[in-house]
């Protein structure tokens, strides 16, 4: 989103915005009729001093659920003809499973998890932290660790080593949320089938392994073929870049 | 496609036949317990070895993909590469070297030196033996450059080398593969900690047995004076034995000497009697 262009002639903008997928309509409407319009920003930059003053103009505004953007980005590389039925898995702090098929979001084959994602793993780690060492223990504060797939976290000024633990709870988590993935598949027509797993979001280096061994396992994929799995390298870009090219796309389509 | 090319792929390939017939495998184990064949307990010990080797097999396929650059492909379209620009390398390797200075923070209490990648870092094994160790990145991911106190070198011979054999990691840094700093430095720790745990522990070992000592050499005295020279005879040897472990020679010569004596006198009392 260039809303700090270095040319000062964009003042007409259009926006696209990810929101989790149990938004419902109403409230995407709300957020796009309540975002359209003239702002004006000043920022100052704390190391240059530098303030930047732009007026701007939201014309159009794309809501769309978040994970939506990496699918996007994968069809718009390989041809946007290339339309495939995918499940594409969000793992950030919560976790988000979307389905598409025929280039459609199948909302009612797709959903949240409160109960299987990075915040629950580590309340779970810090619980069982704070039962091996005695401390109360922020999960807040050890979360950027378990996010960077540390194995080792300082508690109360001692080195903790907490692979087994996170372990544990990651294959439990993966369960849950395959568990889900067969679930949704319910709501899919019979006359398609589910051709990519896209594993993505800030914690998919966390859960992948796990998971991809249990897509496996539950014969979820066709030939038992590895390569039907995607873990999308560079997850926040891989987004952005979708979300910029699908705003691209639908401006090319209205004019 | 280069040689090597076709290698990792046929590599990969095999990887690949070699998770279908794991997974195939389960599903035959799967309708083995389903057929009431084998029992819960052995269904359950088989199922996680195999899902075991199904992770490790997972992981490698992700990791030669990884390293050798290896695009996903959908539909024999395969996505295209990042271009990574000349200034993008040079990004990526201050990030990399950031990460590292960050992260050996994290665990360490550090200084720098002029640049974050010559670190000061304190560790702290015992109540008194505080050091202070160099560690210079600057190459990093190739070896890095230690600096090591003198006090830890003396107990080494005051050779350098003696020392780094104790930490197997920096003695075969593989730059393919480094090890994190922090990682490194964690080992160095382990090391002196066993280094002086040990001498703590030796310690303890001799100040037992020079009690011990003092107590052999009481009881032989009051064996001596009621005149049971058998007794003092074996607790004098006792006593040699155990001032020869310790390093106590002149308690040797002299308790030898003595136990000359002690025979001495038993045989000139057996002569008497």
């Amino acid at each position: 989103m260039p809303l700090i262009s270095k040319n000062d002639d964009d003042t007409d903008i259009a926006l696209g915005i990810g929101v989790p997928i149990a938004t419902s309509d109403e409230k995407m409407k709300e957020l796009s009729s309540r975002l359209q319009g003239e702002f004006q920003i000043k920022i100052k930059n704390e190391a240059t001093k530098e303030i930047i003053e732009r007026k701007f103009n939201i014309k159009k505004i794309y809501v769309m659920p978040e994970s939506y953007g990496t699918y996007f980005d994968i069809i718009s590389t390989i041809g946007e003809e290339n339309i495939i039925d995918a499940i594409v898995i969000s793992l950030d702090l919560h976790t988000e499973i979307i389905t598409i098929y025929d280039g459609n979001l199948n909302r009612r084959a797709s959903r949240n998890l409160r109960d299987a994602s990075l915040s629950v793993l580590t309340d779970k780690i810090a619980l069982a932290l704070e039962e091996d060492t005695g401390s109360i223990v922020n999960p807040h504060s050890i979360l950027e660790s378990i996010r960077d797939n540390k194995n080792q976290i300082i508690i109360s000024g001692k080195i903790v080593n907490i692979s087994k633990v996170k372990e544990y709870y990651i294959r439990k988590i993966a369960a849950e949320i395959v568990d889900n993935i067969i679930e949704i598949q319910k709501f899919v027509p019979l006359d398609h089938s589910i051709e990519y797993y896209i594993l993505t979001g800030e914690a998919s280096d966390l859960f992948w392994n796990e998971i991809e061994m249990l897509i496996l396992q539950n014969q979820l994929i066709k030939d038992f073929d590895v390569d039907r799995v995607i873990k999308v390298p560079n997850p926040i870009f891989s987004n952005a870049k979708g979300f910029e090219l699908m705003v691209k796309r639908k401006l090319a389509l209205s004019e | 496609m280069s040689k090597i090319d076709k290698e990792i792929l046929e590599k990969i390939k095999e990887q690949k036949e070699r998770v279908k017939t794991i997974v195939q495998n389960m599903q035959a184990l799967k309708s083995s317990l389903e057929s009431a064949q084998i029992p819960l307990k052995d269904f359950k010990a088989k199922k996680a070895v195999m899902e075991e080797e199904l992770r490790g097999i997972l992981q490698k396929i992700a990791k030669t993909k990884e390293t050798h650059n290896i695009q996903p492909t959908i539909r024999g379209k395969t996505l295209p590469k990042e271009e990574i620009s000349a200034e993008s390398k040079i990004i990526n390797r201050e990030v990399l070297i950031a990460d590292e200075a960050q992260e050996l923070m994290y665990y360490f209490p550090t200084d720098f030196e002029g640049s974050i990648t010559d670190a000061k870092v304190y560790l702290s094994i015992t109540v008194d033996a505080h050091f202070v160790i160099g560690i210079d990145y600057e190459d990093y991911p190739q070896r890095p450059k230690l600096e090591i106190p003198p006090s830890i070198l003396e107990l080494n011979n005051n050779n350098e080398g003696e020392f780094y054999e104790k930490i197997p990691s920096y003695i075969n840094w593989d730059p393919d593969n480094p090890k994190r700093i922090f990682e490194l430095m964690t080992e160095i720790e382990t090391v002196l900690v066993n280094m002086y745990s040990a001498d703590i522990d030796s310690i303890t070992k001799k100040s037992i047995q020079t009690k011990k000592l003092g107590e052999l050499v009481e009881k032989a005295n009051n064996a001596l004076s009621i005149k049971d020279y058998d007794k003092a005879i074996e607790i004098i040897q006792s006593v040699i034995k155990l001032a020869n472990e310790l390093g106590e020679y002149n308690l040797v010569n002299k308790y030898t000497k003595n136990l000359n004596d002690v025979i001495a006198l038993k045989s000139r009392d057996s002569y008497f009697y």
